[in-house]
């Protein structure tokens, strides 16, 4: 009895141990903390500056007080504001269409793509991915002259054509759509499909009913980043927009000033802050579901 | 020595079977002929229009050459279609 209770177990005894910190821990985790400090700030600093001009006062523009100073919102009236022949309100609704058609349509086509290549086995199958991979390498540059030729050969670059923006944005988010979605119904179990197979469902009702519903995060995060992608798309769009159809990407870079050769910078700032903060908002509202669809078809095995 | 030979393969993974070399040869075989049919249709366009084709000409070449190599290799691991 007195030597069952005088000895701990040899394979409890460590917990009866209080824990030592290694030597060198407190300054590895410093040296971790001031690494993120350091690629936190420097992508975060240009963000807030863009944010502290928009807010600042005109006559201000070039102040360099790292903090905010002459706080005012005239700026976002000005980038409002059609007096100088900016339509900055009219671009932020083509933009919205345009980004959510061309999403709409590359997660309509991407998710069929996606899951016929990660389900069916068939020759050639890979050779298929990398033909899609080559096609989001290619470079936009390129196509500019062969698709303005195109596209003013059968009058589209006049009036209210969205497509000739669609289009082009659809062919640079489809491979993305098609890429990651094939990553990600790569680790889906398959075995869930058999089963509703086996409970009387089709192919197609199998997809739609227990598939698609798993494959939510996934969906979600491939449709934020073709969105992104639409919404962020400026070299096509200042070719192939009109007055009409001009997105914000095109309508801030094409600001005009109260003066001929004075560029309107705080309204610039302001037009951009505009822009990016909805988009900041919505992806960290559902940074959950992006970060794990995004990992979800990172590992294999 | 067999124990460092194993350690080896075991740091490899499945990367090293011969199925998954197959499937990354034919993505890469996917790439080049993306770039190759694009080079192509490049280099006809340049001829029928009359203007000099060199450059082009010398990248598609390339191109097919870099697609050659990937075919024949694909086809040594000797893994299925």
């Amino acid at each position: 009895m007195t030597s069952q209770g005088g000895t701990a177990p040899a394979g409890r005894r460590h917990l009866d141990v209080p824990a030592v910190r290694q030597p060198g821990t407190q300054w590895r985790t410093t040296r971790m903390y001031l690494g993120l400090a350091v690629i936190v700030i420097w992508g975060l600093a240009p963000f807030y500056w863009m944010i502290v001009t928009a807010f600042r006062d005109v006559g201000f523009t070039f102040d360099t007080t790292p903090w905010p100073t002459h706080v005012t919102l005239d700026n976002f009236r000005t980038a409002f504001s059609t007096d100088r022949g900016n339509h900055f309100g009219r671009a932020l609704v083509n933009s919205v269409i345009i980004g959510v058609v061309t999403t709409a349509v590359a997660m309509l086509v991407g998710v069929f793509a996606a899951y016929a290549l990660s389900r069916l086995e068939f020759p050639g199958k890979y050779l298929v991915l990398g033909f899609v991979l080559g096609a989001s390498m290619f470079p936009g540059v390129a196509l500019v002259s062969p698709l303005f030729q195109l596209f003013s050969s059968v009058g589209w670059l006049n009036g209210y054509n969205y497509q000739a923006l669609i289009i082009p944005d659809i062919s640079f988010a489809l491979p993305l759509t098609v890429y990651t979605l094939t990553a990600f119904f790569g680790e889906m179990p398959w075995e869930l499909e058999e089963s509703a197979r086996i409970d009387g469902c089709t192919m197609g009702q199998a997809f739609r009913r227990i598939m698609l519903p798993l494959a939510a995060p996934g969906l979600f995060t491939t449709a934020i980043l073709a969105f992104i992608s639409s919404w962020n798309e400026f070299l096509l769009a200042s070719q192939f927009s009109t007055a009409n159809t001009q997105p914000v990407t095109v309508a801030i870079a094409f600001f005009t000033g109260s003066q001929p050769h004075q560029d309107p910078y705080t309204a610039v700032m302001a037009a951009g802050t505009i822009v990016t903060v909805p988009l900041i908002i919505v992806v960290l509202i559902f940074q959950r579901a992006i970060v794990s669809g995004l990992t979800a078809g990172s590992i294999k095995g | 020595m067999p124990v460092a030979r194993n350690s080896r393969r075991w740091a490899r993974g499945s990367a090293g079977h011969p199925r998954a070399r197959a499937q990354r040869l034919e993505v890469l075989i996917g790439v080049l002929g993306f770039f190759a049919v694009m080079a192509l249709i490049q280099t006809v366009v340049y001829e029928l229009q009359g203007e000099s084709a060199a450059g082009s000409a010398v990248v598609l070449a390339v191109l097919v050459a870099g697609l050659v190599l990937a075919i024949r290799a694909r086809r040594r691991t000797g893994t299925g279609p």
